[in-house]
């Protein structure tokens, strides 16, 4: 049996759909492209196929990933070829490897992800100002969060989850680049980095998750693929 | 109760929702499907209709579009609806004028031009089975309503249920060719990648060649993942011994529909079933692991006693003590059934065109009734729908032209999307009425008299009105009307009309 893992790209207005439209988008273009998916065994048989961490909807992304498990053994290359061949357009497999069966699932083991903002906003901040308050977050002990939901109002601490953030001035803003805990041990919202910059009334005019990673308690970052 | 929402659509599109507002660099506005069998509360709206099929007439259309525009620039909309109005199946409502009694009934439809016909009668594909059909679709990415490879296995259905309007207006029943369908769902599988195939049609089951058809898709694409569903069951064992092949294991809920709680009732609205075939079919398929089962009623139908109302009640609990004892023993889950009352919402071109729907209270009270009796019931659940909705249904499904400025102002005062409760806003549509003058009991309660012209005699699907007024006679007679697939023909009209014949595969 083989397992393939692909990185794939979703951007234009492709990033306005769920995670589950993307979900479903894939196990249609594997049929079309007439892909030998396997299935698990038991009661209710269904395609092996795994994604790594939900995108947020309205998010381009340039690293998601998905596995798929094959009856028969199918050259990645070919994969790839015949993928994007039945793929709609906004959503680019850009590279496809086999990985050695017992390699953790995606969900598993992604636990970093890194985003560019680009955010508008006025007054500007000079490229010293922006720089204190990301000093200001690095310097804090604790940034406490408010998360709503519908069973209520959670507090939430950010500050570990936080282990990179830039932010340079742009014409109208600023660009932020981040690199922030995400997966199932614990998850930061690039939103919330954004707001606790504290500045007032900003607008975001893209967001991009630009990697997936896996990273180890040094900080050296491994790519999935 | 989505009239106002195509009204709101061509607003939201810039365009002017009257069509006589609508100058020459408007586009034209075209409509269809059953609600264009009684289109007169769109009358306003609504540039032409096209009745019945559209596989043919579409092309008709677009060809005459297509010679119309060749000209030098001369286009002109009136010149094209009248060339359009001559096109068998083509209505267009602004070409007929209504003349109404003092008392609101009308007087006569009549076409004001000369050539036009009196009558429009709808279109049907005489070959069924070379009709053209897509098979390179759209695929929506988020998910919709039918959202899987729809395989249309046959068209019509001859079973004669006194209170359906898709029954009569999609005559005769013709079935297609299964090495088709089978060809048709390879194209569609391939270029769609959908997971599920369902067998569409007002009754699957009653397909001839339903059994080999699901047996070749299920081994050609079951190793696939692609799966097969039968969206429309009928009330016997044959259809669950179907659902049985079609979900192998995924044991879903099962829905069934007797419609009506005693075998009276149900011989006045022509349901060719017995209390047995019901018993019969819920045996077979808790015995076959299924356990929660779903059962369809209407109240408020014609005749309708109380005693109806206890047949219902009475029924929930024979099944659920079938279910009882036909669980084997493996299954743990308990056995739940799920009991909906939707009240009747008489439609045109249906023998009970002419009955009057049952006044609001007397619905509510029924439904008091029986949620009342269902409470004390374990493991049964009743649903019923809210009779304000029931009501404002029947009256635009009778309604004539003059609801057309009632629509519009219901729009204007802020009804859209009424189909969805939180939106539904009864007391704005009572407003709207008002307005003009016009009482929608007028339309719903009201049962039409034998002799009045109806608001869509002008419209024909092909069946007589002759012999829907003898099925409205039998029904109060409780006789039953048999299938004309396995009886002599009973002269609905339709295939002498339409100059159509059945078709059924061996």
């Amino acid at each position: 049996m083989t397992i393939l893992r692909s990185r794939f790209e979703v951007e234009g207005s492709m990033r306005f759909l769920s995670h589950l439209d993307i979900l479903r988008i894939v196990g249609k273009t594997l049929r079309r492209a007439e892909i030998p998916v396997a299935f698990s065994q038991g009661f209710n048989p269904h395609p092996l196929i795994a994604f790594g961490p939900p995108r947020p909807v309205g998010m381009a992304s340039r690293a998601e990933y998905f596995d798929v498990e094959l009856k028969e053994h199918m050259n990645p290359l070919e994969f790839q070829e015949r993928f994007q061949e039945q793929c709609p357009g906004g959503l680019l497999i850009r590279k496809t490897g086999e990985i050695p069966r017992g390699t953790g699932a995606l969900n598993a083991v992604i636990n970093c992800a890194t985003y560019l903002l680009k955010v508008e906003y006025s007054p500007l901040l000079t490229k010293e100002e922006l720089n204190n308050r990301v000093k200001d977050i690095f310097n804090k002990e604790e940034i406490i969060i408010f998360r709503h939901s519908p069973k209520g109002t959670k507090q939430y601490d950010i500050r570990p989850g936080v282990w990179q953030l830039s932010a340079s001035p742009l014409e109208n803003g600023a660009v932020v680049e981040m690199e922030i805990m995400t997966g199932s041990s614990g998850n930061v919202k690039p939103g919330e980095v954004a707001d606790s910059l504290g500045i007032r009334d900003y607008k975001i005019t893209e967001m991009v998750r630009t990697g997936l990673f896996t990273r180890l308690p040094e900080g050296e970052r491994i790519v999935p693929l | 109760m989505s009239y106002t929402n195509i009204i709101n659509m061509l607003d939201l599109g810039g365009i002017p929702v009257k069509a006589r507002e609508r100058k020459e660099n408007f586009p034209l506005i075209m409509a269809g499907g059953p609600c264009a069998f009684n289109p007169e509360p769109l009358a306003d709206f609504i540039d032409f209709f096209v009745l019945g099929e559209g596989e043919e007439v579409i092309l008709e259309i677009l060809g005459l579009l297509k010679t119309s525009k060749a000209g030098h620039g001369d286009f002109n909309k009136n010149r094209f609806l009248q060339e359009a109005a001559r096109i068998k199946g083509v209505y267009v409502p602004g070409f007929y004028e209504v003349s109404y009694h003092q008392d609101g009934t009308i007087k006569q439809v009549e076409p004001v031009l000369e050539g036009i016909p009196p009558v429009v009668f709808k279109r049907v594909v005489k070959d069924f089975d070379n009709a053209a059909f897509p098979t390179r679709t759209l695929v929506p990415h988020t998910e919709t309503i039918h959202d899987r490879v729809m395989l249309e296995v046959l068209r019509g259905c001859s079973r004669g249920c006194r209170f359906c309007q898709a029954g009569v207006i999609y005559r005769p029943v013709r079935e297609r060719d299964a090495d088709k369908l089978l060809a048709q769902a390879e194209e569609l599988v391939g270029s769609t990648g959908y997971e599920e195939i369902a067998l569409t049609s007002l009754s699957t089951a009653d397909y001839t060649c339903v059994e080999p058809l699901i047996k070749k898709l299920l081994d050609r694409y079951g190793e696939k993942g692609v799966g097969v569903s039968l969206p429309s069951l009928r009330v016997d064992a044959f259809s669950v011994n179907l659902a049985r092949q079609v979900q192998e294991v995924r044991k879903s809920g099962l829905t069934f529909a007797p419609e009506a709680g005693t075998q009276r009732l149900r011989d006045v609205i022509n349901k060719g079933v017995t209390e047995e075939d019901i018993k019969e079919t819920t045996y077979a398929a808790f015995s076959q692991g299924w356990t929660s089962i779903k059962l369809y009623f209407m109240i408020g139908l014609p005749t309708e006693t109380y005693e109806d109302l206890d047949g219902i009640v009475d029924l929930a609990q024979k099944i659920l003590s079938i279910g009882r004892q036909a669980k084997p023993a493996h299954v743990k889950k308990p056995i739940k059934i799920t009991v909906s009352a939707s009240s009747f919402v008489p439609k045109a071109h249906t023998p009970f065109q002419w009955e009057g729907q049952e006044a609001r209270e007397s619905l509510r009270e029924k439904q008091r009734y029986l949620k009342e009796k269902f409470r004390k019931l374990k493991n049964v659940k009743f649903h019923y729908h809210e009779v304000e909705v029931s009501f404002l249904e029947a009256a635009f499904a009778r309604g004539n032209r003059r609801l057309g400025e009632v629509l519009e102002k219901a729009w204007m005062l802020g009804c859209k999307f009424d189909g969805w409760s939180e939106h539904f806003k009864y007391q704005l549509w009572l407003e709207a009425f008002a307005s003009f003058g016009l009482d929608p009991e007028f339309f719903a309660n009201r049962s039409f008299g034998t002799e009045e012209t109806l608001p869509w005699d002008h419209l024909s699907s092909g069946v007589s009105k002759e012999w829907l007024a003898r099925e409205y006679r039998l029904a109060r007679e409780g006789t039953h009307t048999e299938d004309c697939r396995s009886a002599p023909c009973y002269g609905c009209g339709v295939c002498s009309q339409l100059d159509v014949k059945p078709q059924t595969k061996r």
